[in-house]
């Protein structure tokens, strides 16, 4: 059946692809022959005015798109400037926020510093000589400190209950260990002045310092601090100065 | 005979519509007419010489002009521009050449 019927059947339809593509091409040619010469026929069919006319008209609109193109580099540059700027601001605002952090103990800090160590095995040292002490050392540049692990922040106090020293409310026990991230050199020089840190505290029966200055050390964080509950922070307009 | 009409017919529909070519199809149209002029006169000497197949014809066309078309484009992607489609038209041309050679000796038997 379809061995007799499909020959019978492909010469009429290939006779009209044939057709087709032959129709096809003649279509196509004359379109691409006319799309070639509109152009040309159209100026070909102008007066020198008219020519004239349409050529001031191109050169009029290849200025304004110049004119164009430098507005838009200039608005880019603009763009781009202000980007850095903000750039900027945001580093200098996340470098305001670090040393923040650090000053309220909110995070470890790590750099150079000391390492002192108070051995005090008959229980000589009382709360304000570890205050006279940490004193010098803030006073020659130490930044984040620790005592025996425990972070000091701004709202530190060292205390006595029932013969204890505290920590803000932490015992702290002999020897007492504290750590400063700070200019290691200068530290260690202002805690051995003579009548200073080292000498006061040596003074004392069975006292022994040892001062150790570190490359590289790091200061733990306060895991919490208490809220403030009586400030209120000061709101300054900047606008009004 | 037929097909020539076509070919007429398809001619009066281009002027009587005066189509428009699209910009993105501007530079592939050129080589696709001349690649389907390619096969219109491979297939006028292949009917002198008494080999004439439809199908080969309907074949050679289409393949001849997607041919032509995607190396074109294949060009235009490689970054050789019009240089490639240079080449298509000089090929098809010296088919051309060659087509109307052949069907001048079988015409004029010179």
């Amino acid at each position: 059946m379809s061995a007799t019927s499909a020959p019978a059947l492909r010469g009429p339809l290939m006779r009209v692809g044939v057709a087709l593509a032959c129709g096809l091409l003649g279509f196509l040619l004359v379109a691409q022959v006319r799309a070639t010469e509109s152009v040309e026929d159209r100026l070909a069919g102008e007066r020198e005015e008219d020519l004239a006319q349409i050529l001031s008209d191109l050169s009029a609109e290849a200025d304004r798109l110049t004119l164009e193109i430098t507005d838009l580099r200039l608005t880019l540059l603009a763009v781009q400037n202000e980007a850095e700027g903000e750039q900027v601001a945001l580093r200098s605002l996340q470098r305001r926020l670090d040393d923040l952090r650090i000053l309220a103990g909110v995070v470890a800090a790590e750099g150079e510093g000391i390492s002192f160590v108070i051995e005090d095995p008959a229980g000589q040292v009382r709360q304000d000589l570890l205050v006279d002490t940490i004193q010098e050392l803030r006073d020659a540049g130490g930044e984040a400190m620790a005592v025996n692990g425990v972070r000091l922040i701004v709202s530190s106090a060292f205390s006595v209950r029932r013969d204890r020293l505290l920590l803000d409310g932490q015992p702290l026990t002999p020897p007492y260990r504290i750590v400063a991230v700070g200019p290691a050199d200068t530290m260690a020089k202002a805690l051995a002045i003579p009548g200073g840190a080292i000498d006061t505290l040596e003074a004392r029966t069975e006292v022994r310092t040892t001062v150790e200055q570190l490359a590289q050390l790091t200061v733990p964080a306060r895991p919490q601090t208490a809220p403030f509950v009586f400030g209120e922070p000061v709101v300054e307009s900047r606008d009004g100065e | 005979m037929i097909p020539l009409i076509a070919l007429l017919v398809g001619a009066i529909l281009g002027l009587v519509f005066q189509p428009t070519v699209p910009a993105a199809l501007a530079p592939y149209l050129p080589v696709a007419v001349v690649a389907a002029l390619d096969a219109i006169f491979g297939a006028v000497r292949a009917r002198l010489d008494g080999v004439f197949s439809e199908r080969i014809f309907l074949v050679s066309f289409l393949t001849n002009v997607v041919l032509a078309v995607f190396l074109v484009y294949l060009g235009d992607q490689l970054g050789v521009g019009s240089d490639l489609s240079t080449a298509v038209v000089v090929v098809l041309g010296v088919r051309i050449f060659q087509n109307l050679a052949s069907i001048r000796r079988h015409l004029f038997r010179a």
